[in-house]
């Protein structure tokens, strides 16, 4: 087990990004192992975002290096590093609002030409009741945590061996932030490593192994989520108390 | 001629500009959907077919299906080129650099067709323009009648390949949320190739429908750009069939206003038909639409 658990599946080192004339990552480093949840977690404009768009090649890595099962996938466009193997869904309302949320998961599946994307819909509708009830419903219609569960249905579509989903539980009720995160944890269950983004800490830690504390574009605390929890600066910090 | 084929032969005249209309407008639509941006140097893609058809079939002597299906596939290759230097220089930066880009490409390919072409109408009658089917005294053109049924057949297809294929699907979703194309992986310089390539053939066919009916001259295009541009406005800003079904408005109404009010005033219609969908629908003829 050990072994296996030093491997890292997707590791940042000295990552230096951001947009312009702003740098937002200041040198960030982190080792996601395959079959973890990690959460960042950090204050506004600490660069939680700007790290998963750096790894998805929709910002600019102007210094450091991103492995991912062992290659360099830093710079590389998104459509690559998607091909490869790494879902994103990014804050806020990612949908196509106009098209059904069929459409929607077809959408999902745009770069695959296989025989098995119906049955995969298929499989979502059930696993995902809540979809099925809306399958020929425009997305647009649906609420907020219904289209956060389609977003990250419509990931699910290419099998990715990370998902990295960025404030999910942003703006919803808290008998849907139950549900988000739930999905999470079933999800990373069947397999799938998630690496996410969350204001709401508390929570995100308490599903998550480990966690990383962003502060200004570089690494603050690291540790399991239980040490993170634990620790007396991040409850005062980013805790809340 | 009794009143009633005199009004149905003004409604006729009237659909036949509607689709000459609802053709350029379409694809106006299409790229302002799929790139955020309004090319108003649309007309001139009309104006270039029109002209590439008369060389095709007056000049050459092509037969007219050849000629007809030539102009559309050079202005797709032109839509292509266009698309290449133009439109990927410009697609990053502001409104303001887009439309005098646009308004830049419109002004010197107008210019470059009087220095090349001269400023003399030219004239491409074909042998269905020349054929007058009458009913009843009611008279008009086969030629008309192929722009209607061929109209028709255009906009047919082109609803299919939005909804059903996988690139007409990929325009839909880069006209409602780009950055979730690029989490599925939609290929957004192609997607946008693909939408100016057919947007400019579109263009290039109604010109070979409607120039037998029709005069060609190098500043055709610039009022049609305008007309086009009050059908999108009016059809719900980037909605394809809103923007066709607003030509289609204004064709009739241009036709029946110049024939029973004045020939003089038919130019402002359009404007007067934008202006009117405004005050009292802000947003369109068929309302608030996402996308495409």
């Amino acid at each position: 087990m050990a072994a296996d658990d030093a491997a890292a599946l997707l590791e940042l080192s000295g990552v230096v990004a951001g947009y312009a004339e702003v740098e937002v990552l200041r040198g960030v480093s982190l080792a996601v192992r395959a079959g973890e949840i990690v959460c960042i977690i950090g204050s506004n404009g600490a660069g939680k975002s700007t790290l998963l768009r750096t790894v998805f090649g929709m910002v600019q890595a102007r210094a450091g290096t991103i492995r991912f099962g062992g290659e360099d996938i830093a710079n590389r466009p998104p459509t690559e590093v998607l091909k490869r193997g790494i879902g994103y869904v990014p804050q806020g309302r990612c949908n196509f609002p106009a098209m059904s949320v069929e459409e929607n998961l077809e959408m999902g599946a745009y770069l695959r030409r296989d025989a098995r994307v119906r049955g995969d819909i298929e499989a979502l509708f059930v696993r995902f009741p809540m979809l099925a009830t809306k399958r020929r419903d425009p997305a647009g219609t649906l609420s907020g945590g219904q289209q956060q569960i389609l977003e990250m249905a419509i990931a699910l579509l290419l099998h990715p061996r990370v998902l990295m989903v960025d404030e999910p539980s942003l703006g919803l009720d808290p008998r849907m932030v139950e549900l988000v995160f739930d999905t999470l944890v079933a999800i990373n269950r069947e397999g799938t490593t998630v690496l996410m983004v969350e204001q709401n800490a508390k929570k995100a830690l308490a599903v998550s192994d480990r966690g990383l504390v962003l502060e200004l574009g570089r690494n603050r605390f690291e540790g399991t989520g239980r040490e993170l929890l634990d620790n007396p600066d991040v409850r005062h910090h980013y805790l809340g108390g | 001629m009794t009143p009633i084929a005199d009004l149905l032969e003004q409604l006729l005249h009237g659909l036949t500009l509607g689709a000459m209309y609802a053709m350029v407008a379409a694809g106006l639509a299409l790229m302002l959907g799929v790139a955020r941006l309004i090319n108003f140097a649309h007309g001139e893609f009309f104006m270039l077919g029109a002209y590439a058809f008369w060389l095709g079939y007056s000049e050459l002597g092509l037969p007219y299906p050849i000629a007809a299906l030539l102009a559309p596939a050079v202005m797709v290759i032109f839509g292509i080129v266009y698309q290449h230097t133009v439109i990927r220089a410009i697609l990053p930066r502001s409104w303001h650099v887009q439309l005098i880009a646009t308004l830049a490409t419109s002004i010197v390919l107008t210019n470059l067709a009087i220095i090349v072409l001269g400023t003399q109408p030219k004239e491409v009658p074909t042998t269905l323009s020349a054929r007058i089917l009458e009913v009843g005294g009611f008279r008009i053109a086969w030629q008309r009648l192929l722009v209607l049924v061929a109209a028709l057949v255009i906009f047919w297809g082109l609803d299919r390949f939005v909804a059903r294929t996988r690139t007409g699907r990929a325009m839909r979703a880069m006209s409602q949320n780009r950055e979730a194309c690029a989490v599925v992986g939609v290929d957004v310089q192609r997607v946008t190739l693909v939408t100016f390539a057919l947007s400019a053939g579109l263009a290039a066919v109604a010109a070979t429908l409607v120039s037998p009916l029709f005069n060609i001259f190098p500043d055709m295009g610039t009022v049609l750009t305008l007309k086009a541009f009050a059908a999108v406005v009016a059809g719900g800003f980037g909605y394809v069939n809103g923007a066709i079904a607003a030509s289609f408005l204004i064709g009739i109404t241009e036709a029946l206003a110049g024939s029973y009010i004045s020939y003089a005033y038919k130019d402002a219609i359009a404007f007067v038909i934008m202006i009117a969908v405004l005050l009292w629908r802000p947003q369109g003829l068929f309302g608030r639409r996402i996308g495409i």
